[in-house]
Parts: C-alpha cells; structure tokens; sequence
C-alpha cells in the first residue's frame, strides 16, 4: 500500500486519478496482434471513456450516480466491480463488493428459480450452503409463491425481476454496485427494494447506485455524483448535484442557479437579465426582463429549462406561443417543484390577440397523456392574467402541484372561436416537463389531503 | 484497504489453482447445466450420450476391422485396440472443441458478473467426464465379453485420464482466452485435430513405422493412448516407463504455463471485447 494514501476505516472504496482508456480497433483481429506483438506495435486509436476520476465514499454511505447516456457511469461501476482493468490510477475497497449490472445476469430459463438463485449465490463466491440458508429469506422477499420450483421461463418479467433482485440484495454484501436496476417492478416494489436498501444503509453498508432518476436520487441518496463525458463533474448534495444535472440534460442554464457556473464556462442569470442562447439569442433570464421584452420573431421556448424537445406541435401562423417562462414559489425554473408548491406559467403569445376571439389554454397531464387539469380563457371563471407586451401577450396561469412525485408535462394552445368549433392556430403539446418531488405520503397521483377528524 | 485487480496482478500457479478450488461448487453447477442443458428437450436424453461413441467405434471398426481387415500386432480383435485408442481421442477431442467457446459462450456472464472466468474451461473437463465414463462402461463390457478379465492394471487408465486432463486444461485456457479475440481458433482448431487424429496411431498400429516409431514420444496422444491400451490390454506398466513421462510432462506443462499464462493476460480485456 502506498500512494500517500492516509489509512482511514472509515472509507468503504477509494479511488484515485481512474481513467479507462477504450483502444479502438479497426478490427478484432487486431487486437490480438498488439497484445501478443513482442515489440509493443500500436495497432489503435485512444477513446477515453472515463478520466481523472477521484473521490472516496465512506461506508454507509448511499451514493446516487447521475449523468447522460455515454457520460461513463456504467463503465465507472464495472471498474468498481473489477469486471473492467482500470487504464489509469487505482480502486481500492474495504469489504466484499456485490455487482447488480443487470437482473438475473446468471439465470438460465431451462431451470428453476430456486437452482438459479443459487447458482447466482455461487457466482459471487458463496458457498451452496450459504445460499440454502438465505433461501427463506429470497423467497419471502420475491414473493413468487411456488413459482420457486418452476422453470424461469415461465415466469412474468415481474416475477423474474423480483427473484433477481431478492438474491442479489440477500446476497449481503458491504458494497452493493446497482445500475439503472430498479427502474423496472412496479411501484411497489421499487418501494420494497427502497426499503430494503434503506436496511443495508442503516447496518452499515454501502450502496452506490446509477439511475436517470433524479428523484430516486434525491430521496433516497446521501451523496450524488454527476458524471459528464467521462469526467466527474461534481460530488456532493444531491440538491446541489440534481441541479446541474438538470442543466446539462437541457443543454441550457437552469436559471435559478444564478451563481453556478454553467458547463461551457459562462455564468448565467447575470445583472442584465439576459444570456446569450442558440443563435446569438436574447433569452430573459429573469421573470422582470421575460416581461419586458417585446414578443420575439424567434421561438424561445426551445432555450427554456422546461421545455420537452419531443413536444407535438400544430399550426403557428397568424398567432403563436413564442416564449415562456415558469416559477415555483417565486423560484424560476427550479431543479423540482415540491409537493404543494405554486407553479406560475407565463406564456408569451405573438400576433393579433385584439377583438376577444382568440382564446387560450392549457392541459396538465401525465407522461402518459392523461390529463390531470385543464382550463381555457372560455370558461366563466377566469384563472388567466392577461399581461400585454410589445407585439402581444403573456397569459399567466397559476396551477397548485398537489401531485405524487413524477414528471408531468403541459400542453399549451391558442384558439380562435370559430362558432360551433374552435380552430386551432397554434398548440403545443407536453411543451413544457415539470419534475414533482412530494414528500408527502399517499397513493395514487394527487393529494387530496385526507385527514381523520 | 484492497486495492482492484490486484488478485489477477499477482497470481501465481499455486493461487490459480487455489481461486479454482475456491470456486469448485460453481464450476461443479456450471458442469452439471452445461450436461443438462445439452439433453434438455430432447427425448433421447442421456441415452444420446450412450449413442453417439457407440456410432463412432462401429464406423471404425467397419472400415478398418471389416473393410480394409487390418490386423494388430498382439492378437486381439482389432476392435477393441481401437476402442481402448478412440475413448481418450474422443475426450481430449470433445474437450478442447467445447473450451474453444467457454469463454465466447457466456458472454452475459463474463460482461456483468465479477467472477473468476478461468473457471469456464475447467467447466467442460468435468462435462467430458460423463461421457468418458459412459465409454469407459462401454469398453469393460467389450473387454469381458472378448475374455481379458478385471486386473488392476486398468487402474493406471485413471492416471493417464488426469494427464490428459492437464493436457486439455492448458489447451482449453489458451485457445478459449484467444478465440474471444479471433473466432478463427474454432475453425483452425477443427482442421487441427483432424490431422492430429491421424498422426496418432489410434486407427493404425504403432508398428506401421517402424524404426520410426520413436518420433511419436514427440506426440503428447500417443502417450496417453498408449498408456491405456498399456492399462487395459495388458502391455508396459507404468513403472517400465521413463523417458516418455519425461517428454510428456514437459511438453504437458509448458502447454499448461502457456495457456495459464495467456488466459491469464487476456482475461481483463475479455468484458471489453465480448
């Protein structure tokens, strides 16, 4: 041992300057040629997946990994699982180490679920009696009832998915690498495997764990570690972390944070209220500035941090929504907006809106398209503030998001009252994504605040 | 703190050896899949086991016993020199073919699972063993039927079957820890053995050299063969051997070293090419 490295049992995995270096290869061929070659012939090209990666996880400690696809997060967990030969630096461990880089990475169909969980059980090195012992406890977890005996084949992906995970949780190890595995099961399960690794957290163990899931993150993590193209970006509270993830999903400035700097080096949400986006763009970054710049040609709610590149548009000529700005309690474009909290949308709307027959409206709705709320400038009670601009309007609608924890996304439309049927001149849909983390506890998706009197 | 890797850095023989024994129940369960899997699904079942060394032998003997009436040196029915040759070809054959893709063929496993996978080719010794032991069946009740009662001669067969054994071991490590890089192993392996099939005098007798015969030391088969035609047909015991255990064990271990060795240097690279 040595690397200056100061011994402290405290830490569960150190790692020091990691870097992994892919050698790309014209063919396979050769491969082989350059690892058997005497001279040490170079037959590659250099990709570096991941580089300069260093941090230390103390044990206990619950590690939430994010990042884009391609950023190195799986590549980051095999090295830690020592399924890969670091290129660079070095790993160091304290404790047996548990890799969930896939669910049932061992199965086979042919046999039964009780011959693969041990089967798993030997892969990691434990003995048959030692998983024999752990069965009751895999059983009770899995809860596939005498589905034990059967084939796998047989089995519902539910059913397999809960048996993978039941062995590889009771397989009690000190570190416990899982990646993206708990995106699949349903909710309550998810909520279980929650549970159970709250167990390991609580007796000491370490779990480090890869997700796209930022609310997975934030509520079950200690610590979040942000990875982009290869590089650890950041290491620290998740809060902290799940904002600069947000950023760099969006490719944009999240704009509440006025003092972090953003990953192409500029600082965003400066005194002037502006920031230069796509195209040499004028994008307020304030709600002051949003308000009182004139209606844009350009499209800006492409710059927005909300805003769903998948979203489905319709028509825009004569009237169109060219820009929006949203805050949460006061907050612009906040990582998350809390259970409860007040979501103010301001739309701002190009073209004539004189003469009273153009109408708008909104939809909140599920990712899966079911809608939730949804009002327009037609009904008798008006929920919409009209605020003229230079060349048009900002509609503002105020919406309570009394929701379970997800993402919801909105659609936006202009209309025209054309009699029996109003036509559409301009309507977006799932335009805008907000993330909802409710601490609160119920089932189902919205709050409606039961209590016991 | 241990440090990653480490274990693969500073292996030796003795702890490659020491990791495989630690691992025995897995190679034990991958060798009992691997055999059930082959039969699963299948009506026969193990009697294909039973069928298909049962073929081979008859096709030989009805070339050479039959057809082109080839007579051995000693007397006895031709058919059972070359089914006392023909078992440990038809092990060390079978063997070598399957480790060719042990490595190749889990990739799900070598990708995603931390473990040892120098383990893969042992698997497919412990595979062969079952149907060794089926023809070995075979071939004791051609002996009794054919009046060469038990001895316990026959029990120096077992040492020559751990020999071969080492022998399939090293070739199993090298050509499987290659064959993830260049899938050619498979293809070059199979016209390899072809012709190493013929240089062993399993179908001929060794007398057809003549005072050429020395050369065949040189040949690793020609040992074990002739060490159980030794065994069961009643030939030079062990002990009257010197020279040739000599030349076998050293050509055994450098093949042995070697694919350790290779195996060994290839496997971090294995998850990465897979």
């Amino acid at each position: 041992m040595n690397a200056g490295l100061p011994p402290n049992e405290n830490m569960a995995i150190k790692v020091k300057g990691l870097g992994k270096k892919y050698n790309l290869y014209e063919s396979p061929k050769d491969r082989i040629k350059e690892l058997l070659n005497p001279f040490n012939k170079i037959y590659h090209r250099d990709f570096w997946a991941l580089k300069d990666i260093s941090f230390e996880v103390q044990k206990g400690t619950t590690v939430g990994i994010l990042g884009r696809n391609g950023s190195g997060k799986s590549t980051l967990l095999q090295l830690l699982a020592s399924i890969l030969r670091p290129t660079q630096g070095d790993v160091r461990v304290d404790g047996s180490i548990s890799a969930l880089l896939e669910l049932g990475a061992g199965f086979n169909p042919e046999f039964s679920g009780r011959n693969n969980v041990i089967f798993s059980g030997l892969l990691l090195g434990l003995s048959e009696d030692e998983m024999r012992s752990r069965m009751p406890a895999i059983e009770a977890f899995a809860q596939i009832g005498e589905f034990i005996d059967q084939p796998v084949k047989v089995y519902s992906s539910g059913m397999f998915v809960r048996l993978a995970f039941a062995t590889a949780v009771n397989v009690d190890p000190d570190i416990l690498l899982i990646d993206e595995a708990l995106a699949v099961g349903d909710t309550k399960f998810q909520q279980r495997c929650f549970d159970r690794l709250q167990e390991f957290q609580e007796t000491g163990k370490t779990i480090i764990f890869v997700t796209h899931d930022i609310e997975a993150v934030l509520n079950h993590a200690d610590k979040a570690m942000l990875m982009h193209e290869g590089r650890l970006v950041e290491f620290g509270e998740p809060i902290a972390v799940s904002h600069s993830y947000r950023e760099i999903l969006f490719g944009k400035p999240a704009l509440s944070q006025g003092s972090a700097p953003s990953l192409d080096g500029k600082r965003v949400g400066d005194v002037v209220g502006t920031t230069a986006g796509p195209a040499g763009l004028d994008v307020p970054a304030t709600l002051n500035a949003f308000l009182a710049q004139p209606v844009s040609i350009n499209d800006l709610c492409a710059c927005r941090a909300y805003y769903n590149e998948n979203e489905i548009t319709q028509g825009g000529g004569i009237a169109r929504i060219v820009d929006m700005f949203v805050t949460v309690d006061g907050e612009p474009f906040p990582a998350f907006a809390h259970g409860g909290s007040c979501v103010d949308v301001y739309v701002k709307v190009s073209g004539p809106v004189d003469g009273g027959d153009l109408s708008f409206g909104f939809h909140l709705r599920t990712l899966a398209g079911y809608s939730i709320y949804g009002a327009n400038t037609e009904f008798p009670d008006g929920i919409f503030e009209e605020i003229p601009v230079e060349g048009g309007t900002v509609f503002k609608f105020t919406v309570r998001m009394t929701l379970h924890s997800g993402t919801y996304s909105i659609d936006l439309g202009l209309f025209r009252d054309g009699g029996e049927e109003n036509i559409r001149l301009h309507v977006r849909r799932q335009i805008l994504l907000i993330p909802v983390v409710n601490s609160g506890s119920f089932d189902g998706l919205v709050d409606l605040s039961g209590e016991w009197k | 703190m241990t440090r990653l890797g480490d274990q693969v850095r500073r292996t030796n023989p003795y702890t490659y050896g020491a990791q495989l024994w630690k691992y025995r129940s897995l190679i034990l369960a991958m060798a009992v899949r691997e055999a059930q899997g082959r039969y699963i699904g299948t009506f026969g079942g193990m009697l294909w086991m039973i069928v298909h060394p049962l073929a081979t032998i008859t096709i030989y003997w009805l070339v050479f016993s039959v057809g082109l009436k080839v007579q051995p040196s000693s007397g006895l029915p031709f058919v059972i020199f070359l089914v006392c040759g023909i078992v440990p070809w038809l092990t060390f054959n079978e063997t070598v073919m399957a480790s060719t893709n042990a490595v190749t063929g889990a990739p799900h496993l070598v990708k995603k699972v931390a473990f040892p996978t120098s383990v893969l080719p042992v698997v497919h010794l412990l595979v062969s063993m079952v149907s060794h032991s089926i023809m070995l069946a075979i071939l004791l009740v051609m002996l009794a039927v054919n009046g060469i009662p038990f001895s316990w001669a026959f029990l120096q067969a077992l040492y020559y079957l751990g020999a071969l054994y080492v022998l399939c071991l090293g070739i199993g490590w090298l050509v499987a820890s290659i064959n993830v890089f260049s899938r050619d192993v498979a293809n070059g392996l199979s016209v390899i053995l072809s012709f190493w099939f013929w240089l062993t005098p399993i179908v001929w007798p060794t007398s057809m050299l003549g005072k050429h015969a020395g050369w065949l030391m040189l040949n690793p088969l020609y040992y074990i063969i002739d060490g159980y035609r030794d065994a069961f047909l009643g030939g030079a015991s062990f002990w009257d051997k010197g020279v040739e255990h000599l030349v076998y064990w050293t050509i055994c271990l450098v093949i042995l070293i070697a694919g350790g060795r290779t195996f060994r240097k290839l496997q971090p690279d294995f998850a990465e090419v897979l």
